[in-house]
C-alpha cells in the first residue's frame, strides 16, 4: 500500500529525513516511536501534502502512484488520512459543513453521487456515537474552543466519516486523559480492518495497549533505527531510547 | 466624456498647477450651482419655508466648500477624480420607469416577498413597484417626503435635520439641495415589529452620468422597535452616481437595526450620509454591506447622546477588480454610560482598494464609556490595497475603550487541513473567506434576511474570488 523507499526532505536547509525506509501493507498498524525531533511529524506532513519541505531524495509510491507529486486534496481523494497532531480552529465554519464538503468532495473525486444533508446527517449521527461526541459538535464551528481531547475525538470522527485506505495519527494520543484514550482507541479500533493500513506515531506505550500494532519502529535522527513486533514498545517503555542508540 | 474634460485639458497646457486646480475646481462645483438654479423652483417642498432655507443654506455651503480634495485628512486615500471630472445630471422625468432586469430579482424578490417593501426608482418613491404597503401595522406610519409635506409639513419640519450639524461635504451638501423625495418612516410608541421593512433604492437610466439623491428619515419613538433593511441596487453599466443621507433618531428605550446593502454596479458610485441620533436606553443596531461598487463611501456618524445608549456597528465589505469601498465611521460618546460596539470586516482581491477609518470620540463628561472597535481584512492578492485607521480620542478619565486593527492574508495551516481532508484548493479558499464574512452576516438580527443574504453573499464571493 505505501512504501516510502530511501527518503530524505530538509526544512530551510535543515536534514530532518535521512535515507528513511518503510512499508505497510493493507491490513497492517504500524507504530512509529521515537523522541522529540527524531522527524515522525515531519514525515507525517510530508505524506499528506504540507508545502515547505524541500525533497533530497528517494520516492514514495501510495498504491503505485508517485504520492509526492499529488497535491493534498489529490492524496486525500487516493484515501491517505492524516490526524494532526495539532488539529487547527477554524471559525465561521460548522463542524457539519465542513464534515460534508470533505465527504462529497472525495465522493465526487471517486464519481460517486454527492450525498444531501439529510443523508449525511444520519450518517455522522451515527459516527459520532463511536467516538462519543453528541450532536452539538457538529453544529459549532470546527475545533473552536474544542478543548484538546474534543480535537482528537474529532479527528477519529472525520477518518471514521471518510474512510480512508491509510490512516496517518500524529500523535493522537498526547495530551489525552484516559477517558479520552479509550475512546480514541475505540474509534481508531473501529477503523482497522484487512483493507486498511494505520501508521501510529507516538510517545508513549499506553495508546498501544489499547490498539496494538503489528510492527513497531523507532525513529531516531530521521531514520528507522529499528523495528520489530509490539514488544518493541514495551521495552522502549521500560528502557527509554538509550539503549537503542548505543546498540 | 471627451467634452466634459476639455476645458480642464486646455488650461492644464495653458496655466501653471495652481491656477489649475483652482479654475477646475470651480468648474466642476459650477455645473452643480448652475443646475440648482435652472431646478431650484420645482424642487420638492419649495413652497415650505423650512425646506427653502435649507436648501438654499447647503447650496452656499456647497459653493464655498467645494468638493474634497486629496489635501482633506478624511479623503487622502479616497480619489473621487472619476466623479468630480464628470458633470452628472439629474435623470429626466421619463427616465424613471423602471424595467425589472433578471439579476435584480436575486436579491430583491428573494427578500420578504410578504413583507412591506417600498421601493425608490433614481430616487422616487414608486408605489406600483413596492409591497405589502397597504393596511401597514398600527403605529407604523411610512410615507413618502411629497406625501408628508401635502398633510403634515410640520411633522416633517419637526424630525428633518433636527440633529447638530456636523460632519458635512460637499457630496452630502449636494443631496441637502438636490433631494427630491424620500422616505419618512415612523414607529409610535411601545410598537414592536418584527418583520424587518424593505427599502429598495435602485438605480436605473439608460444615459450615461446620471445622479440620483436617495433620502431616509426614520424615528423610533420611546419603547418601540424596528428592523429595517436597505437595498441599493444598480445594475446599469454607465456611470452613476448615487449621493443618500439617511437619518435614524431612537427616542429613549427604543431600537432600530438598520442593515444597509450596496450592491452596485462596476461602474457606479455611492456616497452615502447616514446619522443616527441615539436617546437615553436606546439602541442602533447598524449592518453595512458594502457588495460592489467602483467607489462606495460610506460616512457613519453616530451620536450617543443620553446615559445608556448602546449602538453596535458592523460593516462588512467585498472590494475586487479596481474598486474602492471607504468607511468612515464616528461614534460620539456624549454622555456616561454609553457603549459602542463596531466590528467591520473586509475582503480584497484584484487591485481593489479599501478605507477603513474609525473614530470614537469620547467627550469630556462621558464618564463610564465603553467602546470597543476592530477593523479586520483578508487580502487575497498581492496588488489590493487597505488603509485602517481605527482612532479613539478621549476627553474623559473613567472609560473603557479599546481598538485595533488586522491585515492578514488567508491562514496557510488553515487551508492545507481542509485540503487535506479532500476538499480542493479552490474550494478551501472559498470556504475560509465565506468563514471570514460570516461574522458579520451572523450578526445581522433580521433572521430572514440573513437567511436569504447568507447564499447571495457566497454566490458573490465564489463569482468574485
Amino acid at each position: 500500500m505505501l512504501q516510502i523507499k530511501n527518503l530524505s526532505a530538509s526544512v530551510d536547509n535543515k536534514k530532518i529525513l535521512k535515507d528513511l525506509n518503510l512499508e505497510v501493507k493493507a491490513g497492517e498498524v504500524h507504530a512509529i516511536m521515537g523522541p522529540n525531533g527524531s522527524g515522525k511529524s515531519t514525515l507525517s506532513q510530508l505524506l499528506a501534502g504540507k508545502e515547505g519541505y524541500t525533497l533530497d531524495g528517494g520516492e514514495v509510491l501510495f498504491e503505485g502512484k508517485n504520492l509526492l507529486t499529488l497535491s493534498p486534496e489529490e492524496r486525500a481523494s487516493l484515501g491517505l488520512f492524516l490526524a494532526f497532531q495539532y488539529p487547527v480552529e477554524i471559525p465561521g465554519v460548522s463542524n457539519l459543513y465542513f464534515l460534508k464538503s470533505a465527504y462529497n468532495a472525495l465522493r465526487k473525486k471517486r464519481g460517486e453521487e454527492e450525498l444531501d444533508a439529510v443523508d449525511f446527517m444520519e450518517l455522522v449521527k451515527e459516527k459520532s456515537k463511536l467516538v462519543e461526541m453528541n450532536e452539538s459538535f457538529l453544529t459549532r464551528p470546527v475545533n473552536e474552543g474544542f478543548s484538546g481531547g474534543e480535537k482528537k475525538r474529532n479527528e477519529i470522527l472525520q477518518m471514521i466519516v471518510l474512510e480512508p485506505k491509510l490512516c496517518i495519527l500524529d500523535e493522537t494520543d498526547s495530551g489525552l486523559d484516559i477517558d479520552a484514550l479509550k475512546v480514541v482507541s475505540k474509534g481508531i479500533n473501529a477503523t482497522r480492518s484487512k483493507n486498511r493500513g494505520i501508521i501510529l506515531i507516538t510517545h508513549y506505550q499506553r495508546l498501544l495497549n489499547y490498539c496494538e500494532p503489528d510492527f513497531v519502529h523507532v525513529l531516531y535522527n530521521g531514520k528507522i533505527l529499528k523495528s520489530g513486533g509490539k514488544e518493541l514498545a514495551l521495552e522502549l517503555e521500560k528502557h527509554g531510547y538509550g539503549w537503542i542508540l548505543e546498540s | 466624456m471627451i467634452l466634459h474634460t476639455q476645458e480642464g485639458v486646455r488650461y492644464l497646457t495653458k496655466e501653471s498647477g495652481n491656477k489649475f486646480n483652482m479654475i477646475s475646481t470651480n468648474q466642476k462645483i459650477s455645473h452643480y450651482l448652475h443646475a440648482f438654479q435652472k431646478v431650484e423652483n420645482s424642487l420638492l417642498g419649495n413652497e415650505i419655508p423650512f425646506l427653502r432655507q435649507f436648501r438654499a443654506q447647503a447650496i452656499a455651503q456647497f459653493e464655498n466648500l467645494g468638493f474634497p480634495s486629496a489635501q482633506d485628512e478624511d479623503w487622502r486615500f479616497t480619489n473621487i477624480e472619476n466623479i468630480t471630472n464628470k458633470k452628472f445630471d439629474l435623470p429626466a422625468k421619463d427616465e424613471t420607469d423602471y424595467q425589472k432586469t433578471e439579476s435584480h430579482d436575486s436579491l430583491l424578490d428573494d427578500c420578504g416577498p410578504n413583507k412591506i417593501q417600498l421601493t425608490f426608482i433614481n430616487g422616487s418613491f414608486k408605489e406600483e413597484f413596492s409591497k405589502n404597503i397597504k393596511n401597514l401595522p398600527s403605529g407604523l406610519k411610512i410615507k413618502n417626503f411629497k406625501s408628508m409635506i401635502k398633510d403634515e409639513p410640520e411633522t416633517l419640519e419637526k424630525y428633518f435635520d433636527s440633529f447638530e450639524r456636523r460632519d458635512f461635504d460637499g457630496f452630502s451638501l449636494l443631496n441637502d439641495a438636490f433631494f427630491n423625495d424620500g422616505l419618512f418612516i415612523s414607529l409610535a410608541k411601545g410598537v414592536v415589529l418584527k418583520d424587518e421593512i424593505y427599502l429598495n433604492f435602485i438605480t436605473q437610466s439608460s444615459h450615461k452620468d446620471h445622479v440620483v439623491y436617495p433620502r431616509l428619515l426614520c424615528f423610533a419613538d420611546r419603547d418601540s422597535e424596528l428592523n429595517l433593511v436597505e437595498l441599493n441596487l444598480g445594475e446599469i453599466p454607465l456611470n452613476y452616481l448615487v449621493l443618500s443621507a439617511s437619518e435614524l433618531i431612537c427616542a429613549e428605550n427604543s431600537k432600530i437595526n438598520y442593515c444597509k446593502v450596496q450592491k452596485e454596479s462596476r461602474s457606479g458610485f455611492h456616497l452615502a450620509k447616514i446619522r443616527a441620533q441615539l436617546q437615553r436606553n436606546s439602541r442602533f443596531y447598524s449592518h453595512s454591506i458594502a457588495l460592489s461598487g467602483s467607489l462606495v463611501r460610506n460616512n457613519l456618524n453616530v451620536a450617543l447622546a443620553e446615559e445608556g445608549a448602546e449602538c453596535v456597528l458592523n460593516g462588512l465589505y467585498l472590494a475586487s477588480g479596481q474598486e474602492l469601498i471607504d468607511n468612515h465611521t464616528q461614534i460620539d460618546h456624549l454622555k456616561p454610560h454609553t457603549t459602542s460596539r463596531e466590528l467591520y470586516k473586509g475582503i480584497l482581491n484584484g487591485k481593489s482598494k479599501a478605507v477603513f477609518n474609525g473614530s470614537i470620540l469620547v467627550h469630556a463628561n462621558a464618564q463610564k464609556t465603553d467602546a470597543l472597535q476592530t477593523n479586520k481584512n483578508l487580502l487575497l492578492s498581492q496588488d489590493c490595497q487597505i488603509h485602517t485607521k481605527p482612532g479613539l480620542k478621549i476627553f474623559a478619565n473613567d472609560v473603557k475603550c479599546k481598538h485595533g486593527a488586522t491585515v492578514g492574508q488567508m491562514d496557510q495551516d488553515v487551508l492545507f487541513y481542509l485540503r487535506s481532508r479532500g476538499i480542493p484548493k479552490e474550494e478551501a479558499q472559498k470556504l475560509l473567506i465565506y468563514a471570514f464574512a460570516s461574522e458579520i452576516i451572523d450578526q445581522i438580527h433580521i433572521e430572514t434576511f440573513q437567511n436569504q443574504l447568507t447564499p447571495i453573499l457566497f454566490n458573490i464571493l465564489m463569482g468574485k474570488n
